[in-house]
């Protein structure tokens, strides 16, 4: 999708209302000028007594009863005025309406199908993903382009149909003033678009430092623990400090660049105005206008030279919008993972790795290799090992948030890679070592992807995770609010909720990554045991650094470096030369160690 | 809790004139700017007024009587004089107005984020990251906005306003009249529509701002949507919000589009009139018609001015909150502050004097120690404790019993509600904040890294650190290796908050840091959770033999990071229930005993328990 393929997708739906309002822009800003024609009209034909040249005007005079009479009446010219006005007040309204309808539809969309793109985004993006970047995008940038559609395309419509039309009306009145009228429209153009697109480097400089100076704050907030007890608050304040000096002084620029611009096109537009007086003045009095009209170029020459003064202005932002359109296509076509297609079997509980190989995108060399083990249906799996040696990979692949790169997977007989993503992730429960809590209560966080809406489910779910107890001793219970706005929860108290959510389901297989890590040995123990109870049949893999969690498992897989080095149980193991013996050994050594320091 | 973090609606139709008279004196230091702006916008004003009285001047005088004489190089020159004034006025005036904007903003930001780092762990417990975010950026820039650019289009608005209204009234009175008749309906409907466009915004920027957080999460929770099947749930949510927005930003849109051709109706009354009436004049003979023109352009101008205060009225009304809540935190006192006679001697946290540091050696004591975060609600009773120097001390109990708060009362991020804390001796509230957090290692739970490299944040630890140290301390934890392996090793971005990173390895960075300091006390809360068992040994040992001068508080789950402490302290809901060696704990067979006995099944319990 290129930028012009972005623009007629979101315009499509509001195409009529674009139309309409284009036409009545251009309706208004007729009838804008109309106004100081017909007081031109009753200075020099009515009040004055100078001839009708122009045959419309003559026969409107006519229709309103002749001049005598409108003369006598100057109601007449009053209500003409009124007359023309309302249907000019009536156009704004049209026009500012649509243009609110419009760009509020096209944002609409807009944000949604951001919002939609981003969740079925691959995992492995969003591993990677800026997040403070992306929210930028999704905010900023789809405010550019509303702005456009807001006013600024019409205002466009309106600076430019004014210009054109009020050049015929003067041209016709008088061209060799007409011409000296617009000599320095070129040049106001020109320059305030030049301007507008040299300063953008300035208005993005200074948008990124008020950036940086905000996410040094966020920063500072979120780690404000870590500085005190480093004792680091000078360090913050003079990083700080530093920031917040360049943003004062990058937009101090900037205001002082606008100041440079709005006084030099002050300074032209005046000298124009100065100029159509003075050549107003020689020509009234030469007779070649009347004091009518020169009226009219007078009232025509500001009407004119501030929407030209705005569309250099107008015509930079669109550029910035279209800049902020290519940074959201950016978003947009990056390819979505298929979680629809598939294959849907009955999922009951049986895993078999064989020869299984997995190498991240962006890696060099494969993080799993030759990877073969099996699992029963009913089987609770320990998978134990050094950090960074493939334990988590491995289990992100039962969910396909990745695919292996080699070899094979089975779930009860069927190849992993043909089954829809959607179906497995329903029938796989796996709980992430870092899970994420929504902003929302306790109780609807568990609920989340509860889809039998069962509520009694709810607490016998935070039972299971032992954290009923906890939740309970909230002021609130089960209706706290947690999340960036709610209470701040403990990592064990964290991890629990985000058990509780995911057993909620009853999926035939589990997966725990680590995800006790931060709950007592004897919480944990308590956990396992209530899940053992809780459903036999269900398959559970475990990840864990604990002897103690891994032991009672019917199968313990040990991971090394991207292989698994060891499989057996706790008993066959602990005899076994190798990883686990070692880690056994050191953690088991201190109930001995105690005793023999006796 | 949350009650009074949430934004506040707007409900005060009155200003409250101290409240902006303290932020007025806030800007103290622009004095000087201010008075120049004033001066400046009364100039722009007479400019503003003076122009269209040009025109006049050119239809009246020079077309109306048909001459051109020497009168008409004056009247050149002065218009020539106005244009170089009005160029010369206009960038002063963005140059003054931006600075009063800028220096404003820059100094209150100063100021605030001055406050934040000296206030206490108590107030980050119970304040949303989120509520001040909103302060330190959205809040004091439209402070510092409507104290620069509405303000002087305020006074630029009167001094218009009063220009128009007595050159008119000089000019022509029953014409002037005709223009003034419309002013007080202009004027009360421009407020009226103002106020209520304004809050129309407010709602709508409110649920921009709650659209803004469901993107965040989105996105951060993206993982966890994925695995829960939760992307259709979310989008409905979101749309939710969505289309909110559309309902509420098409109705501002839609009061706005109604508000402009009303004003403009109105002023098109006037020159209806203008013309009528001025019509009849000019017939008389008594008008010309550039008066009769100057009038016309009048009207129009009229109604700029009075859009201009109708909105800073409104503006400061929906303000007032931004001030009040910009204000209350920077008025928010730190719960744990230095006596002054400390501060003449330490310093202050900003500025302190470290040549006046005494050296710590590392005896803590806890004598009578009692303390609860909420009234009524005690989390520690009378807790005891002497530690010497060198030594380590594991706390062991139940998430929730109490095991933090104890190491957070030794940091001093809390202070005992009764009875007191010893270093080397001496009370620590004697010494400044400084004196302590100086010579502690603190490794939390959930490590916070900065965004920046690796190195940089493990400098965070010592800020004159060489590259050596930082690779040592390093080693010593066992860090070096992943790093090592990773691409651009030291030089990596960790990410937004390390995000890059896995836990375990986060942790390991954050416990380099810690080392790297060289503390007298090490704190270490559940540091070693997520890092594998053969490296934890290693940092184990580090701590066992490597840093053996120092004292160590260690909060642990897993028995093998505890075993080898002088002191065990097993804590149950905020009471030391047992205390003692590992061995002497084990032999006692109380609650340690099956805390940790329950890590292994009965067999091996036996086995190993027994045989000794």
């Amino acid at each position: 999708m290129n930028t012009w393929d972005f623009v007629k997708k979101y315009c499509k739906d509001n195409q009529v209302k674009l139309y309409i309002m284009i036409v009545v822009t251009l309706l208004y800003a007729f009838l804008n000028l109309v106004s100081p024609l017909i007081f031109s009209f009753f200075i020099d034909n009515i009040i004055d007594n100078k001839p009708i040249t122009n045959e419309l005007f003559g026969s409107i005079l006519n229709f309103l009863g002749g001049r005598d009479y409108v003369r006598s009446n100057l109601w007449i010219g009053a209500a003409c005025v009124l007359f023309v006005n309302v249907f000019v007040c009536l156009g704004v309204f049209i026009r500012g309406r649509l243009n609110g309808i419009i760009s509020e539809n096209m944002s609409y969309h807009i944000r949604n199908d951001l919002y939609d793109h981003l969740q079925h985004l691959p995992y492995a993006y969003h591993v990677s993903a800026k997040t403070g970047d992306l929210v930028q995008r999704c905010t900023s940038d789809v405010e550019q382009v509303r702005k456009v559609f807001a006013g600024q395309l019409s205002e466009m419509i309106y600076s430019v149909a004014t210009a054109v039309i009020a050049i015929i009306v003067l041209f016709s009145i008088y061209p060799p003033m007409a011409i000296l009228a617009i000599v320095s429209m070129p040049l106001l153009i020109f320059y305030a678009y030049i301007f507008f697109k040299r300063t953008q480097k300035t208005f993005l400089e200074s948008d990124e430092a008020e950036g940086t100076m905000t996410t040094t704050i966020q920063e500072s907030l979120s780690g404000i623990r870590v500085i005190k007890a480093f004792n680091r608050e000078r360090y913050e304040i003079d990083r700080f400090e530093k920031k917040n000096e360049v943003f004062k002084n990058l937009t101090f620029k900037l205001i002082r660049l606008l100041g440079v611009y709005w006084s030099t096109s002050d300074l032209i537009c005046l000298s124009q105005i100065l100029l159509i007086l003075v050549v107003g003045i020689f020509t009234a009095i030469a007779g070649n206008i009347s004091v009518g009209n020169f009226f009219v170029f007078i009232s025509y020459e500001t009407m004119i030279l501030w929407p030209i003064r705005n569309l250099g202005r107008i015509l930079a932002d669109i550029g910035k919008a279209t800049v902020s359109v290519g940074r959201l296509n950016e978003i947009l076509n990056e390819p979505v993972e298929d979680i629809t297609t598939g294959v849907t079997p009955v999922i009951k509980g049986k895993i078999e790795f064989d020869h299984c190989d997995f190498q991240y995108h962006d890696a060099n060399e494969p993080i799993l290799r030759d990877v073969s083990f099996s699992i029963e249906q009913g089987e609770t799996v320990a998978i134990i090992g050094p950090t960074g040696a493939g334990k988590s990979t491995l289990v992100h692949l039962l969910s396909r948030l990745y695919d292996y790169t080699g070899g094979s997977i089975k779930i009860d007989g069927v190849e992993l890679n043909t089954i829809q993503r959607e179906h497995i992730r329903r029938h796989i429960g796996i709980v992430l070592q870092e899970p994420f809590l929504f902003s929302k209560t306790i109780h609807d966080n568990i609920r989340l992807a509860n889809r039998f809406s069962d509520e009694s489910k709810v607490e016998r779910a935070a039972r299971v995770a032992s954290v009923h107890e906890v939740i309970q001793e909230f002021e609130l219970g089960y209706e706290t609010l947690v999340g960036e706005k709610g209470v701040t929860l403990s990592g064990g108290q964290k991890q629990r909720i985000a058990i509780a959510r995911t057993i909620i389901n009853e999926t035939p297989i589990l997966i725990f990554d680590d995800s006790l890590s931060a709950v007592d040995t004897e919480t944990d123990a308590n956990i396992r045991r209530a899940l053992n109870e809780l459903n036999k049949d269900t398959t559970k893999i475990i990840i864990t650094q604990r002897v103690s969690s891994a032991q009672d498992a019917d199968k313990i897989l040990v991971i090394e470096d991207g292989t698994i080095t060891q499989i057996g149980n706790h008993d066959s193991l602990i005899h076994e030369d190798g990883l686990y013996k070692r880690i056994y050994e050191i953690q088991s050594s201190f109930i001995k160690g105690g005793d023999e320091n006796d | 809790m949350t009650s009074q973090f949430q934004e506040q609606e707007y409900n005060t139709n009155s200003l409250d004139t101290s409240l902006w008279r303290r932020i007025l004196g806030m800007m103290k230091s622009q004095k000087k700017n201010l008075y120049m702006l004033f001066f400046l916008n009364f100039f722009i004003a007479i400019l503003d007024v003076g122009f269209p009285f040009m025109n006049k001047i050119a239809i009246d005088y020079f077309v109306g009587n048909g001459i051109i004489d020497y009168k008409l190089t004056i009247f050149i020159v002065i218009f020539i004089v106005g244009i170089i004034a009005q160029a010369a006025i206009v960038y002063l005036f963005f140059l003054q107005a931006g600075k009063i904007e800028m220096n404003f903003a820059y100094e209150v930001r100063e100021k605030a984020f001055h406050k934040l780092q000296s206030l206490s762990f108590s107030y980050f417990d119970k304040t949303p990251i989120g509520w001040l975010m909103a302060r330190m950026t959205s809040d004091i820039g439209r402070l510092a906005e409507i104290l620069s650019w509405s303000l002087m289009d305020l006074v630029w608005g009167f001094s218009v306003m009063v220009g128009v209204t007595i050159v008119m009234l000089i000019v022509n009175w029953k014409l002037a009249l005709l223009v003034l008749i419309v002013v007080p309906i202009l004027a009360y409907l421009s407020v009226w529509f103002q106020i209520r466009i304004l809050k129309n915004y407010r709602s709508v920027r409110k649920i921009n701002s709650r659209i803004t957080s469901g993107f965040n999460e989105g996105i951060t929770g993206a993982k966890t949507t994925k695995t829960l099947v939760l992307e259709e749930k979310n989008f409905r949510e979101f749309e939710e919000e969505t289309q909110n927005m559309r309902r509420s930003s098409i109705k501002a849109a839609t009061l706005s589009a109604l508000f402009m051709p009303l004003v403009m109706g109105l002023g098109s009354i006037s020159t209806a009139a203008i013309l009528w009436y001025g019509g009849y004049e000019v017939l008389l003979g008594t008008l010309q018609f550039g008066t009769l023109m100057m009038f016309t352009q009048y009207a129009t101008q009229f109604f700029e001015p009075l859009r201009q205060i109708a909105r800073l009225i409104a503006e400061l009304q929906m303000a007032q909150a931004s001030a009040e809540r910009v204000l209350s935190l920077l008025d928010s006192q730190p719960d744990i502050v230095d006596k002054p006679e400390v501060i003449e001697k330490y310093g202050t946290l900003f500025d302190p004097k470290t040549e006046n540091y005494e050296p710590i050696k590392g005896n803590v004591e806890f004598r009578n120690v009692s303390f609860h975060y909420l009234p009524g609600e005690p989390v520690l009773k009378n807790f005891n404790l002497t530690v010497k120097e060198g030594q380590t001390v594991a706390l062991v109990g139940e998430t929730g019993s109490g095991k933090s708060t104890i190491v957070n009362l030794l940091c001093r991020f809390y202070e005992p509600v009764e009875g007191q804390i010893l270093i080397d001796g001496v009370e620590y509230r004697d010494r400044s904040l400084g004196w302590l957090r100086s010579r502690l290692g603190y490794v939390l739970q959930s490590p916070h890294l900065f965004s920046g490299t690796i190195k940089e944040n493990i400098r965070f630890g010592r800020l004159d650190a060489t590259d050596e140290e930082i690779i040592d301390a390093c080693q010593l934890v066992n860090a070096h290796e992943f790093i090592t392996k990773l691409e651009n090793g030291y030089e990596t971005e960790v990410g937004e908050g390390g995000g890059k990173l896995s836990t375990g390895q986060k942790q390991l960075i954050s416990f380099a840091r810690a080392v790297l300091v060289n503390p007298r006390i090490f704190v270490l809360d559940e540091a070693t959770s997520s890092i594998d068992t053969e490296t934890e040994q290693i940092i184990q040992h580090t701590i066992d033999h490597v840093l053996t001068h120092h004292t160590s508080f260690i909060i642990a789950h897993r028995l093998s990071t505890i075993v080898n402490a002088d002191i065990i302290l097993v804590i149950k809901k905020g009471i030391v229930v047992e205390s003692g060696t590992h061995s002497e704990l084990m032999a006692k067979k109380g609650y340690y005993y099956r805390l940790y006995t329950n890590q292994f099944n009965e067999d091996l319990e036996n086995k190993l328990l027994h045989k000794g």
